[in-house]
Order: C-alpha cells, then structure tokens, then sequence
C-alpha cells in the first residue's frame, strides 16, 4: 500500500521483503500494471503464519514459501528467499476457510439482512479497510468522486450499505484474502466474510484465485463465452 | 462527610434514569469490543472493573458521525423550502462510568464549537447532557494523560466525579448544578460516611515535560523529522473518529430534483480530499504533511487560539491506529529533540 | 425483510405499485422495448426504463442506486452474447453480474429483485414477458421494506415518499425524478 506513493515511486527501485502472501498482493498488482516488476527487488521470506493466536488467513495459507528464481512463470520468482516454511501449504480444495461463509449462508435472507444491517451501521466511514488494502490504489476513490457524488459519503445506513457492497464488489477476484481491511477497521465489522464470499464465487464459477499468476489476467478484467449464463433470462 | 454511591446503586441509578426518558450513555458489550453505547437495560453497563477505557469515545453524542441538521424541498419555479432539524424534543442524556479524559474533552470541544459561531446541534446536545465518570484505579498501557496535562482524577467536564475506595464503593463529588441535581433527584442511591475514605487513583508519571512540545513546534514547521515520524502513516480516518478532541466535519447535501438533507459528517485532517480545493490544489500534498497538522493543530494552533490543548491523553489515536503510528512516541521524541 | 405491518406504513393511505427499474443497453433491449412498443404489445407499465450505451457500462453501483431511489425491483438486459455492440461488453457485464448477484444474495437480498435479461431488438414479445413476469414477481414480494426502512433511518424517508406518493408511472419512459445521479450516467 505503500508502493503506489509519489514519495515512494521518485526514489527508483524498491526493495521489498515479502511473506508468501505479501508477495500475492505484488503479484495482483503486477498483474494490473501497478507496478512493474523491474522496479521491484523481492526478497521472500519463508513464514510459518503470524498472529496470537495464528491468524484464520494463516491456517488456510498455501504460499508458505515464496517462489525464487527459477520457479515457472506462473508464479511471482523473488529475487532471493530466505529459508523454507515447515508447515504443509494448505490444498486449494481445502474448504475450511469457508466455514464462517457457510454459517451465514445457512441463515435465512431476512436473518442474513439482519446481520449485515447490524454489522455495517456500525461503519464510521474512515477508510481504514481502503487504505490498508493493497489492491486498494485508487488514487480518487469512487467514495470520493462528488460530481455527483456516487456513493454517499455520510456514515448512515444507506450510505454505509452502498460503501461496503461497493467496497467489496470492487475487490471481487482481486482480493488476496490478506485480511488487512479487517484487522484495521476500528469498528469489528466482518469483512473479511464479503471478501471470502467473493472469492468463493470467483473460485467456483471462473476457476481463478487472487494473486498466483502474475501473467493470468484478473477474473473480472477477463471472460470467457462459456461462461455461466443460466441466471439470464 | 464524603458522599458514597455503592456499584449496585451505579447501576440502578442507570435504570432510574432510563425510566425518567433519559438516555443513559455506558460503557457496554459490541462483540468483542467495549464501546458507549446508548443502552436499554441498566445490566448492559459494564462494571467499571472490567474496562479501563472504551474503545471510542461519547463524543458521538454530542457530536454524531453524521447528522442531518436541515431537510430541503424543491418547488415549482425554483422555490426552496426547508426546514431545520430541531432539537428541543432530544432526551435529556447522562454518560456514566466514563473516563476524566473523556470528560476533559468536552471543555475543549466547547470551545471550537462556541467560537465565532456557536453551533446548536453540538451545544443542544451538550446541554442536555450530565456526565458522571469514574475516576482511573488502573492505567491501560497508552494511557498517558498525565503527559499531556489532564489526569486519572482530572474535575475538567465532569458533573459527577466518582472515585473508588474499599468495598465496591465510589466516593462521589458532585462538581457542579446539573451533578448536584442528579444526586438530589436520586438522593435514596446515595449514602453518606464518616470523614474521608480513602480512594484509590492510579499515579501515572508523565512520560514527557509537555511544556517542551510548544516551544518546538513553533519553528519546525519544516523539519525532517516529519517524514521519520510519519511517513507511516496511511490516511485513514481512524485515529480523529475515535478521538474525543477531533471535531472536524464536512457538511454535505444529499438530494436529488425533489429535495434532501444537509448533513454534518466526521471528516479527518488525514484524508487527502480534506484540503482538496475547487481548483484541484492541494496545499498538504504528502502524508507527513497532514499528519503534521494533526500534531501542530492539537498542541500548537489549538493552545495558541483556546489556551487549550486538543488532547488528553487518552491513548485511543495510538491504540486503534492499523499502521501503529504513536502520537505518545511522536511527542516523546519531540520533548527529547527539544531538550537537546 | 418482508414486515407487513410496516408494508402499510409506508405505503399510506395508497395502493402499493411495484418500482421496478430496468437498466438496459441501447442497441438491443432497448430496441426491443421499442418493438414492443410499436407492435402495441402491453405489458406492465410499472417499469421505469434507464438507457445505457452497453450493459458493459451498467455499473453494480446502479442497482444500489436505484434501491437508493425507492426501487423495490431492478431489471438488467442487454444483447445476447455475442450479439453486443461492442463486441464483449455484455460478457464482461456477465462476469461481474455473476458475482454481484452472490454478493447482494449473501447480505440477504432476494434475488427475485434483482433479475437479469438477454432481449435483442427483434424480441419486442420476450421483452413484454420478461417485464411482465419481472414485475409480477416483485408484487408477491411486495415493497423492498428492508431497504425503505433503512432509507427511512438515513434520513432518506422525506422525499422518497414525497416522489411515492406523486409518482406517476404511465409512461414507462425514464425515472420520474431520478437522482442527477442516474440522469448523468444515460
Ligand atoms: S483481505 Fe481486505 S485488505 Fe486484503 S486484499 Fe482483500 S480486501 Fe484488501
Ligand atoms: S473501493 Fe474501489 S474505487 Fe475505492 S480504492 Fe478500492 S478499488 Fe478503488
Ligand atoms: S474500516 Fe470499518 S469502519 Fe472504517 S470505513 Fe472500513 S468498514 Fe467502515
Ligand atoms: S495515524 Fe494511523 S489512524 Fe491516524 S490517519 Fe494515520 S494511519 Fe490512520
Ligand atoms: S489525540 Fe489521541 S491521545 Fe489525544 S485525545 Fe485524541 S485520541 Fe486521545
Ligand atoms: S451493446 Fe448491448 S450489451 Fe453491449
């Protein structure tokens, strides 16, 4: 997140120490022509998870190692890794991620409505999920557009509603499941939840994850003609 | 003779004025966090032991996040007609078991909004509302008041100021006409003792000689140490919306050909878009810069105006910061380099 | 979502219609509605019809818009795939309405308020069943109260029901007083 700022930008080249994940973040902005890899020194850190206790992401990490030189072009090759995980990456048909996601979509709609009305009225509109965000980048966010302005930027329902739908439409297929949003939002509200919903579905119907190929194009940048079609009419 | 309130009575006193129409502002439960919160049941409120400080601060009520303060129409032939939100007919409001630096901050919100213009919607809020708070036994980890000038036992803004003593009890000073009614309204709640117990308030040493940070400010405007100290910092809004001092706003209309509401949002120093002007100039281009101003308009411009500082060191900007940038180190190392 | 006690609330003292707006893209549905139109097919006038170039630049944030504005049901159509305009508009527009159903779905939106379309310009007959089926749907769900209500707590009662009780919906042309917003984006 902070790879995009001008202060940052006029110094040349950047080294960058990453984690698995971190390098998933680089690797979804390689991938939409944020940064460019040639002003990018990568040193990957091999990460066994972080957090008292281990964070949820962590459990669920299969990018323990980064890639080095080397590996095949489908992955982000650091320019030198330091050591070698000792957990087991998780297998991507690993569900358990999902547990939270099923719960809520085992409540009934009116329940499910309920919840995220209670959730999200919380919302004070700080920003704080944005601007951690590392897929985040917008320099003139569309919260921030005011001719018109597009989402209402006052901390009520309706306009904490628009914010967080559009938040997390707007990450659909491009967020790497890091986290950051929720850890930084002072108000407990489950965002993480959207996010991994979204993933889900970006999973389920376009078979793409976030932030391994930095030479696939984004799910929602792409298409394919066979693409689901049966909620047409 | 010292005036004592026991913490079953605390609690009833909650219910009594929740029966009277108040609404009664407490410490209480939201997941894992403890937030103020407008409750319905006197038994949501926390006992004080179990939190040192809440997670936001009540300025919420006296300052909402958003707020709409005017409803327009849009007639026939370009006719406006609007209508001011009104607020004669808010409840009477009592925050209990809020902390002295909570309640050190509503003296200096009072000045910005009583200034050149004195604003309704803050003051009619203000008025209708009676603090009691709980002076601190224990300190939380950020928790530096003392450095900056207020204290655990701090009077400032407070109707009612309780202090523990032995046995569950709180040993009650009723600080000014709207604490004094309280307490003679609910008088059966309240008990008297022999002399003056002892209480118990946490002694907090400051970390820093406050005096320093002035002194410094006034000629580093431009200094490099900005860019050590805040280069960090990513902008958000989370420090100013949870502190009790901010007061910041933005005013904004929300309509459309019919009509709408003219709101007063929380805004922040730290975002970009808050110096943005017309002309697409931006005055504060980096993030040190805003984050500057946010150190130079609490300690420097706000003495300077009000012969206040807009802090009390109540620690939330450090705790809920996501980035971890520490206005108590930034003031630490200020005091430093101005004692060299 | 549904609370029938308030369903009477809001809808005071007046027969309820259904809100129903429909985004659609210039090049085919909307020609199609057109036909429909030309053809003297009937069908509900209770759509408001919103045109936009290409279903690739009807934006998710549209649909929130048009709740926003009291909609009880939004309408989305566009050429078939392959068909559109400009070229694959309408596959990308496939792609994010994929998700954007789920995501609405999993806060507890019934997705019978939210429905989706292919009508080419030659389809002027599917057009008026799709409409007619689209709206007869968001009757038996009657009013979008969870959204009203929360509208109602923001502040954004005043003129949504001001603009319910004197909206005219006959012409099925355009939102009677819709938000700049909306207007700009045609
Ligand atoms: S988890 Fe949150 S912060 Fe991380 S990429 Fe996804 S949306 Fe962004
Ligand atoms: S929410 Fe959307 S517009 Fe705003 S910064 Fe994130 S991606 Fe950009
Ligand atoms: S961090 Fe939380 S409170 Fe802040 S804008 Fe994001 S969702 Fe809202
Ligand atoms: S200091 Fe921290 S909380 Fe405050 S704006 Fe900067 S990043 Fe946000
Ligand atoms: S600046 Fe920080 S420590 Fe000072 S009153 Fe505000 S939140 Fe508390
Ligand atoms: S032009 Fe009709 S969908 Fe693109």
């Amino acid at each position: 997140m902070y790879l995009k700022r001008d202060e940052v930008l006029k110094r040349g080249k950047v080294g960058l120490v990453v984690k698995g994940c971190d390098a998933r973040a680089v690797t979804g902005l390689i991938q939409e022509s944020q940064v460019a890899r040639e002003r990018l020194v990568l040193i990957g850190m091999a990460c066994d998870g972080v957090g008292e206790p281990l964070l949820d992401m962590c459990k669920h990490c299969d990018v323990h190692t980064p890639a080095g030189p080397g590996a095949d072009a489908h992955r982000l090759a650091c320019d030198y890794v330091s050591g070698k995980a000792t957990v087991a990456d998780a297998k991507p048909e690993d569900e358990g991620w999902l547990d939270d996601v099923r719960k809520i979509e085992a409540l009934m709609p009116p329940e499910r409505w309920a919840f995220w009305q209670e959730k999200l009225s919380r919302c004070i509109r700080c920003y704080a999920c944005r601007q951690v965000c590392p897929l985040c980048y917008c320099k003139r966010c569309l919260v921030e557009k005011n001719e018109p302005q597009w989402i209402s930027s006052s901390a009520h329902e309706a306009g904490n509603f628009a914010w967080n739908i559009i938040r997390a439409m707007h990450l659909a297929g491009r967020c790497i499941g890091c986290g950051a949003c929720e850890r930084a939002c002072p108000q407990d509200i489950p965002l993480t939840l959207l996010n991994k919903k979204m993933a889900e579905s970006v999973a389920r119907h376009f078979k793409y994850r976030a932030g391994y190929d930095p030479t696939a194009a984004p799910a929602v940048k792409a298409f394919d003609k066979a693409d689901e079609n049966d909620f047409f009419r | 003779m010292a005036t004592i309130i026991t913490a079953g009575n605390l609690t009833r006193l909650a219910g009594e004025l929740m029966k009277a129409g108040c609404r009664v502002i407490a410490p209480a439960k939201l997941d894992g966090m403890v937030v103020f919160k407008a409750i319905t049941d006197e038994h949501e409120m926390l006992p004080e032991g179990e939190y040192i400080l809440p997670h936001s601060s009540f300025k919420e009520f006296v300052f909402p996040r958003t707020e709409c303060i005017l409803r327009y129409r849009l007639g026939e032939q370009g006719k406006v007609s609007y209508e001011a939100t009104n607020l004669d007919a808010e409840p009477a409001q009592a925050a209990i078991g809020c902390r002295p630096c909570d309640a050190a901050s509503l003296p200096i919100l009072d000045k910005v909004f009583g200034w050149d213009y004195r604003d309704e919607f803050y003051f009619k809020r203000r008025e209708k509302l009676t603090v009691v708070s709980i002076a601190c036994s224990r300190a939380g980890e950020r928790c530096y008041c003392t450095s900056v000038g207020c204290a655990p036992d701090s009077k400032a803004g407070s109707d009612i100021l309780l202090k523990k003593t032995a046995g569950d009890k709180y040993v009650v000073e009723a600080l000014s006409d709207k604490g004094r009614q309280l307490a003679e309204k609910h008088a059966s709640l309240f008990e008297k003792a022999e002399g003056e117990p002892p209480v118990e308030v946490v002694d907090l040493k400051p970390a820093f000689d406050v005096e320093k940070i002035k002194p410094w400010l006034d000629t580093h405007f431009e200094d490099p140490l900005w860019l050590d100290m805040a280069a960090r910092c990513m902008g958000c809004g989370t420090c100013a919306y949870g502190c009790p001092t901010c007061h910041c706003f933005d005013i904004v209309d929300e309509g459309d050909l019919r009509g709408g509401c003219r709101l007063k949002n929380w805004d922040t120093c730290a975002a970009v878009l808050f110096t943005k002007h017309g002309s697409g100039h931006n005055p504060r281009t980096s993030q040190e810069q805003r984050y500057r101003q946010r150190v130079m308009h609490k300690f420097k411009y706000y003495l300077e105006k009000f012969g206040l500082r807009a802090c009390v060191g109540c620690g939330r900007c450090s705790n809920r910061c996501p980035v971890g940038q520490d206005l108590y180190a930034v003031l630490k190392t200020i005091a430093e380099r101005a004692a060299k | 979502m549904e609370h029938k006690e308030q369903k009477d609330q809001v809808s005071a003292q007046r027969v309820w219609q259904p809100k129903v707006i429909a985004f659609v893209c210039n090049w085919c549905t909307y020609a199609g509605a057109d036909l429909a139109g030309t053809s003297r097919i009937k069908y509900d006038a209770n759509i408001r019809v919103i045109r936009l170039p290409c279903t690739g630049r009807i934006d998710p944030l549209f649909v929130i818009k048009a709740f926003e504005q009291g909609a009880d049901g939004v309408l989305v159509s566009g050429c078939h795939p392959g068909d559109c305009h400009y070229n694959t508009g309408n596959y990308h527009a496939r792609r994010r309405w994929t998700l954007f159903r789920e995501l609405l779905e999993f806060v507890g939106i019934d997705l019978r308020r939210v429905q989706f379309a292919w009508v080419s310009a030659a389809e002027g007959a599917k057009w008026a069943e799709v409409v007619n089926e689209m709206v007869q749907h968001v009757r038996e769900l009657g009013p979008f109260e969870g959204y009203h209500v929360m509208l109602a707590r923001s502040g954004r009662d005043a003129w949504l029901e001001k603009a319910a009780a004197g909206g005219g919906n006959g012409s099925g042309k355009g939102v009677a007083g819709g938000t700049p917003a909306v207007q700009k984006a045609e």
